[in-house]
């Protein structure tokens, strides 16, 4: 009975949502053009000067987000755990639910900002009167960390108190009682507790910005082209499946690494916890 | 006497094991192993359960007494275990079909259901006739006192309601055995003893039904249990009587475990009470005394003299504690009650006590 | 003399409140504003108002939403489906080995991006003998393929936490495992049942990267018309049609999800 309900699982579930259509991207990526399996695809991959420039965009565009969503969500975070107000668990919940706007929306909405006829380049032209709109980084680097700065905040944040709820008050009470300072509190009793429940969720975020496409979409360009982007372009536009595939298994095998990574942290961090 | 206690106290381990005496069984065990996370939990364990018995399982946290309790439930699995349910033997049977009664420590009452619906749960899933099932819910509800309640959440009533639900909810059934586990722990010192006795007349009314119950107060043991077994890491450290392991302890731990106790090496015995069987040796083992045995007015033919260190108000007694023996090395607690003169901290006493009081326990 | 003090707290309980606002608030203000913005250049505000927008959607606009609306609906109901199947299955396994590698295997659509899980769906379903590629099946199925992650955790978390005494209970007083499931495991996993459809509705409507390699001609999403809107220069319209789609996500969060999840988090920052 349990062996029937497994392999129901497989062939309906496993099968041909997850390992089916993966190992036909696996395949194909070996594949030469005149049909030949070989890692040739790859190597060309590798040493071709512009997929090169493409990786080191992307990652310097990923760590650059994640970086910065990281610090500012870890501080909001910490902010609005010890720092409460009437309304700020309002305001968290409004950050649940930002979940259900579209990755690529938010990068639009920006544009009425922050691009040059945006409003907030108005405002600083015409409340100090400068000559040419001060914010005029969208569509680049910049634009593009800044969007998912902001996307990707909520995705550290959350984690972020969820670990600081985790720690039994009465610690960071006898800690005070003990003579210990706010920072000190802070430094030696709070910030290791809550640690691994930040480094998991930080990796995640990270993992989260590796995946993300819809902003690249919006405010990339030819000059600025990512791995996702360039998958999306020889798929559809090019409509060579077998460049894609390529680069889509270098692209796999760099998100599964860090999930690995996300999950070791994660277990150690969990087991912790309760063995407390 | 005191060579027939001692004799017991030095029989090897026995397990109780005894052939069906006339009521038949109500539960037994067979050489239970349980090895949980590479701990072994339960160490070849067996035991026999008569019908309609109430036994507890005493212990600390650890010692693997829930877990006993699981396994009879059919919750944790054992290598090589056998389990019979009622003279029946259920080791591959699983949990909904051994007819069981089990109340859960935080009660389990299926918050989604009003009480109705949990109390009439197990009805339906035996099949039982809608018809039957409302008269039948409404007299279990009755005998424990809760039947105006039959609309409400369990969200909505006290912890004291809740576990009258959950046991109305386990008999209803008319189970084989009740497994009980640790009912009272959370409930603070009067509640629970009105617990204990409802629970006990709850028992009376239904001699047929076997009850196992895990506890680690020995108060609750001492109270309504037939048989006491006590568990240590995950062995028997004796079972029997709660009088048997009160008056008679197999060894130190057991005694600890039933009450305060005085250890007396041999010789410090051999010193007030001549004509005790002298040949045992302080490596084998001690003399264990009650406080409650120990007199203030000179009656028993042992005598021990010592100062009165401290004195402790136990409601309907007095502890005290009597430094004795060479430089007053020794110290002994003595219970005395609180009518007439009470010695204070400072006095000189002479305790007496009777050979029948010393029971030799080994280590 | 009294030294004024500099109410430090104060103005940092301010900076965190307006950041918030800010960064989570803002930019739903700007679709609504936009979308019924009939002049918006040059100024802070948009300086008019109009119905414009909307009267502009056409027939085949409304196909989309109508078709984003289909498609959420049923990678919903069948992520949930699938993913309550798998929590229950793997439930047994929650310490073992097996266990561990098949969680991590599901988790799997999740730590990819969506194009490469859409070039992938696509690459499996354009031949035959499984063709679905000219249909809105393949569309639905690497959807579901993304939500099942999210629906899954979210119900194998609630059987791991709250639920395992409750089955214990309910075949300690005898019902079959089928019953106890019917009776007690589903029942109580309500809530999470909820926010996991919720969750997967917002989630399909809003998704670019995979619906964007998988879709077959002629088929459309809300997604798919407003960057194809924002690429030719019509902002505004995006906007209408992008309002749209928010007020459908928001809907079904809280209509579905009701208050719970967001609640338990808010509730912890408010109980301090």
């Amino acid at each position: 009975m349990v062996g029937a309900n497994f392999m129901g699982l497989f062939a309906i579930i496993f099968g041909p949502l997850i390992i089916y259509p993966l190992a036909g991207l696996a395949w194909l990526s070996i594949r030469t053009k005149d049909g030949n399996v070989s890692l040739a695809p790859f190597a060309h991959f590798f040493s071709d000067a512009q997929s090169i420039a493409i990786v080191r965009t992307s990652l310097e565009i990923v760590i650059a987000s994640a970086g910065l969503a990281t610090t500012i969500g870890v501080i909001l975070a910490a902010l609005l755990f010890y720092l409460p107000f009437r309304g700020s668990a309002t305001l968290v919940r409004l950050m649940e639910l930002f979940v259900a706007f579209p990755s690529f929306l938010v990068a639009f909405t920006l544009i009425f900002l922050y691009g040059t006829q945006g409003s907030v380049n108005v405002f600083l032209v015409d409340s100090l009167h400068l000559s040419r709109p001060p914010i005029d980084f969208l569509y680049g680097f910049g634009g593009i960390v800044f969007a998912q700065m902001i996307y990707y905040i909520p995705f550290v944040v959350r984690p972020t108190l969820t670990a600081l709820t985790l720690i039994d008050e009465r610690v960071v009470e006898a800690a005070r009682s003990l003579g210990a300072s706010p920072l000190m509190v802070a430094w030696r009793v709070v910030l290791p507790l809550a640690l691994p429940g930040i480094v998991a969720g930080s990796i995640l975020c990270f993992l989260f910005i590796m995946n993300e496409f819809g902003i690249l979409l919006v405010l990339g360009s030819a000059k600025l082209v990512t791995l996702p982007i360039a998958i999306y372009s020889a798929a559809t536009i090019d409509l060579d499946l077998q460049t894609a595939s390529t680069q889509a298994v270098v692209m796999l095998i760099a998100s599964l690494s860090v999930f690995v990574v996300y999950r070791r942290v994660a277990r150690s961090g969990s087991r912790s916890h309760t063995r407390g | 006497m005191v060579a027939g206690n001692s004799s017991r106290a030095a029989a090897p381990e026995e397990h109780e094991l005894s052939p069906a005496r006339e009521k038949g069984i109500g539960v037994r065990v067979a050489n239970l192993t349980v090895v949980l996370g590479g701990r072994v939990v339960l160490d070849d364990l067996s035991v026999d359960v008569e019908r309609g018995e109430f036994v507890t399982v005493l212990g600390n946290s650890g010692c693997g007494k829930t877990t006993l309790l699981r396994y009879i439930a059919g919750f944790v699995p054992s290598p090589n275990g056998k389990v019979w349910i009622a003279g029946r033997e259920v080791t591959e049977i699983p949990p909904h079909r051994r007819n069981i009664g089990l109340l859960y420590q935080n009660y389990a009452l299926f918050p989604h259901m009003a009480v109705f619906e949990n109390v009439a749960f197990g009805l339906r899933a035996r099949g039982v006739p809608t018809a039957e099932i409302g008269p039948k819910v409404t007299s279990a509800l009755r005998s424990v006192r809760m039947e105006e309640f039959e609309r409400y959440r369990p969200a909505q009533l006290s912890g004291g309601m809740q576990q009258r639900i959950a046991l109305a909810r386990a008999l209803v059934i008319k189970p084989e055995i009740l497994l009980l586990d640790e009912p009272v722990s959370a409930l603070d010192a009067n509640l629970r003893a009105a617990v204990r006795t409802e629970i006990k007349l709850l028992h009376k009314a239904m001699p047929e039904l076997t009850v196992i119950y895990v506890t680690h107060d020995r108060d609750d043991a001492l109270m309504l249990s037939d048989r006491v077994m006590l568990l240590r890491e995950g062995r028997i450290a004796q079972m029997g009587t709660p009088q048997e392991l009160y008056d008679r302890p197999r060894d130190r731990f057991v005694a600890n475990y039933l009450g305060l106790s005085n250890f007396l090496s041999p010789a410090a015995i051999a010193k007030s009470l001549p004509g005790l069987d002298h040949a045992r040796d302080e490596k084998d083992g001690h003399y264990c005394i009650r406080p409650e045995s120990f007199r203030l007015d000179g009656g028993g033919p042992g005598r021990l003299a010592g100062e009165v260190a401290r004195c402790e108000w136990h409601g309907s007694a007095m502890l005290l504690a009597v430094e004795t023996g060479e430089s007053g090395a020794e110290t002994i607690l003595v219970e005395t009650p609180r009518r007439g003169s009470v010695p204070a901290p400072g006095d000189r006493v002479v305790m007496s006590f009777s050979p029948e009081d010393c029971v030799f326990v080994r280590e | 003399m009294a030294k004024r003090r500099i109410p430090w707290l104060a103005i940092l309980r301010f900076l965190t409140g307006a950041t918030v606002l800010w960064l989570f608030a803002v930019p739903a203000v700007v679709v609504i504003l936009s979308a019924f913005a009939s002049e918006w250049i040059a100024s802070v505000f948009p300086t008019s108002f109009t119905l414009h927008w909307f009267n502009e959607i056409d027939a085949s606009d409304w196909a989309a939403v109508i078709t984003s609306f289909e498609v959420a609906a049923m990678v919903a109901s069948l992520g949930t489906i699938l993913g309550v199947w798998l929590a229950l299955s793997l439930n047994r396994f929650e310490r073992r080995r097996v266990g561990g590698i098949l969680d991590a295997l599901i988790m799997v659509p999740n730590s990819v991006p969506s194009v490469v899980l859409g070039l992938a769906v696509l690459l499996a379903y354009h031949t035959p003998p499984l063709n679905i590629s000219s249909s809105w099946a393949i569309v639905v199925l690497v959807q579901t393929a993304l939500v099942l992650p999210f629906c899954y955790r979210m119900n194998a978390a609630a059987l791991k936490q709250e639920i395992p005494v409750f089955r214990e209970a309910g075949a300690s007083l005898g019902a079959p495992p089928a019953m106890v499931v019917r009776r007690v495991v589903l029942p109580l996993l309500e809530p999470a049942i909820r926010a996991s459809v919720a969750l997967a509705f917002a989630f399909s409507l809003g998704d670019l990267g995979a619906t964007l390699m998988v879709y077959p001609p002629g088929f459309s999403t809300v997604p798919i018309v407003v960057i194809e809107d924002v690429e030719r220069g019509f902002y505004y319209r995006a906007s209408a049609l992008a309002l749209i789609l928010l007020t459908l996500s928001f809907a079904s969060l809280m209509f579905l999800a009701g208050r719970s999840r967001g609640k338990k988090v808010a509730a912890v920052v408010g109980e301090r």
